[in-house]
């Protein structure tokens, strides 16, 4: 962590002999993400790690990256990057309109970046997170196993926090080579969102505390995505439930948890969720549809669709599966 | 025990309906035979008061480990225990709730402070954000409910109060217990070795400290060279 701290300090701009890319502009909230963190709930580290996953993965082995390899998620919109090293990239999840020095390059293909190149992105048309694999090593380091950043209590990434316009990130070694061109196109986030939106759910541990009515109007209605939505959740709008119960003592919760506070507007949580929770539990967003929530912007509507766990298992087993090919 | 599902692979096992210190020691020594027997086929686990949470591996014959885990008898904790002592600065710089809680409770703010700081809070659990530690059983005399309004911004080490429990804040956030003093010590230290300075199962107590040797305490605190000072303790 030292390390990294000196070298990205501005005055250190001439050093020639360091590879790193600049940040003109950061873009609405560009964080280091990746692989998570698991096993230490215990402590209160949540998972974290890229909201969607799939094209976190995705984008590493478009760019022959180790699957362990950090990435940089966008939300929004995207930043104004140059790269003072040849490298291999790949660009993949919502659409930003990527472009290399001003001509538009294609999204989950094998790219490559001179000395000296831009690359710049725009806002976003339809889904919300974009990911940019290079293939180098980042010079940063890991914490409790991952380098993915959780700006909440500042650590991982780049010294904890989103990435700001001036940031230089160093890397210590680029080795592009000759690379067949890969592609994946099927996996594309506007594919994924055109299927309808429908998320399908289990049932959670309070499910039954909802009144029939209540879990009426929540399978029978559309609810639209609020502004309030960040990586740890996203606040729902549209038919308000009600619950038996309005607060439970704290119990775990974890990515894809619908919880029901008191105002009866469901929210759902996201990679940087809190491990506890002490709202009304009403399901989950099964581990194959997280790929569509992690998408989701604001005004974005959606619709909620109950299945049985053993189908969930199915598709989650299914799911990792088709992860597996990038890995 | 109730066992709950929680998500394709997750599952809540609920030891007791009590929330009590029994209830919570009977979850806790639960949770440390299960992870010491079934620990290479879990993803993660961890506790909250009554319950543990499991989260199985992919690939593992989940259902028939939860049917063992079920027969588990908790049985009485192995290992010791420890307090660690927690240095508080209790004056009116770092404590905006503590005059009108004391008002509002018919209490001097001395009395206050000290029937905070005299009992030996055992941590339920740690949630909420990086080793914020679950304190509760707080006395009956000083509870008092959260803020209507959470703040938008709490400073790491704000000392609060919701209800019958107490924590601390270990780093920035939002939140909406009444704050009655800040400890200098971080619990929480990301670019440390040893980032985690609390354990759940132990227990804290709270001792008051002067504003100079707050400060000094938080210097020695920011170069890492300060040490919670930590006894043995058989619990309660």
């Amino acid at each position: 962590m030292k390390t990294d701290f000196r070298f990205t300090e501005k005055g250190f701009r001439g050093i020639k002999s360091m590879e790193w890319i600049y940040f003109h502009k950061p873009g609405f909230f560009t964080t280091i993400q990746g692989i998570g963190r698991s096993g230490y709930s215990e402590f209160g580290i949540p998972g974290g790690g890229s909201v969607d996953f799939l094209s976190s993965v995705i984008s590493n082995y478009l760019s022959y990256s180790g699957c362990d390899n950090p990435v940089f998620e966008f939300t929004l919109e995207g930043p104004t990057i140059e790269f003072n090293f040849d490298s291999i990239f790949s660009i993949t999840g919502a659409n930003m309109h990527p472009k290399v020095n001003d001509l538009p390059v294609e999204m989950y293909k094998t790219l490559f970046v001179k000395k000296g190149d831009v690359l710049s992105f725009g806002k976003v048309s339809r889904g919300f997170r974009t990911y940019l694999s290079i293939n180098s090593k980042l010079n940063i380091a890991k914490f409790l196993g991952s380098f993915s950043t959780y700006t909440n209590a500042n650590y991982g990434g780049y010294r904890g926090r989103q990435i700001k316009a001036g940031d230089y990130l160093y890397y210590e070694s680029a080795s592009v080579g000759d690379k067949r061109i890969r592609k994946a196109k099927k996996d594309s986030v506007d594919d994924l969102l055109k299927a309808g939106n429908v998320l399908r759910i289990i049932e959670g541990p309070e499910y039954s505390a909802f009144e029939s009515n209540s879990l009426k109007r929540f399978f029978n209605s559309e609810y639209s995505v609020s502004k309030k939505l960040n990586r740890m959740g996203i606040r729902l709008e549209g038919e308000r439930l009600e619950s038996s119960v309005t607060n439970i003592s704290s119990s775990a919760v974890l990515p894809g948890i619908i919880q029901v506070p008191g105002d009866g507007l469901p929210i759902i949580l996201l990679a940087d969720c809190q491990t506890t929770g002490g709202y009304p539990r009403l399901g989950k967003i099964i581990d194959a549809d997280m790929i569509v929530a992690s998408q989701l912007k604001p005004i974005d509507r959606i619709v909620f669709k109950k299945i049985p766990y053993k189908t969930a298992e199915r598709l989650s087993k299914r799911l990792r599966k088709h992860i597996n090919k990038y890995i | 025990m109730q066992v709950g599902r929680l998500s394709e692979n997750g599952y809540i096992l609920r030891i007791s309906d009590e929330i009590n210190i029994e209830a919570n020691n009977l979850t806790q020594n639960l949770l440390r035979m299960i992870k010491k027997k079934y620990g290479i086929y879990l993803s993660d686990i961890y506790n909250t008061y009554n319950e543990i949470c499991v989260i199985f591996k992919n690939n593992c014959r989940k259902k028939a480990l939860l049917n063992e885990i079920t027969k588990l008898d908790s049985s009485p904790a192995e290992g010791s225990r420890e307090i660690y002592y927690i240095p508080v600065h209790y004056g009116h710089e770092f404590s905006p709730d503590l005059s009108e809680m004391a008002e509002n409770l018919n209490l001097g703010a001395d009395e206050l402070v000290y029937l905070h700081y005299k009992k030996i809070y055992k941590i339920y659990f740690i949630g909420f954000l990086p080793c914020f530690p679950y304190l509760s059983d707080v006395d009956e005399r000083i509870r008092y409910g959260r803020k209507k309004t959470p703040r938008l911004r709490v400073e790491k080490g704000s000392v609060g109060i919701a209800n019958d429990q107490t924590g601390i804040y270990t780093v920035d956030s939002p939140g909406g217990w009444q704050i009655i003093g800040r400890t200098p010590v971080d619990l929480f230290v990301p670019e440390s070795n040893d980032p985690f300075k609390i354990m759940p199962g132990n227990y804290i107590k709270f001792y008051p400290v002067g504003l100079k040797e707050f400060y000094l305490i938080r210097q020695l605190s920011d170069e890492n060279r300060f040490q919670i000072h930590r006894e043995r303790f058989s619990g309660y």
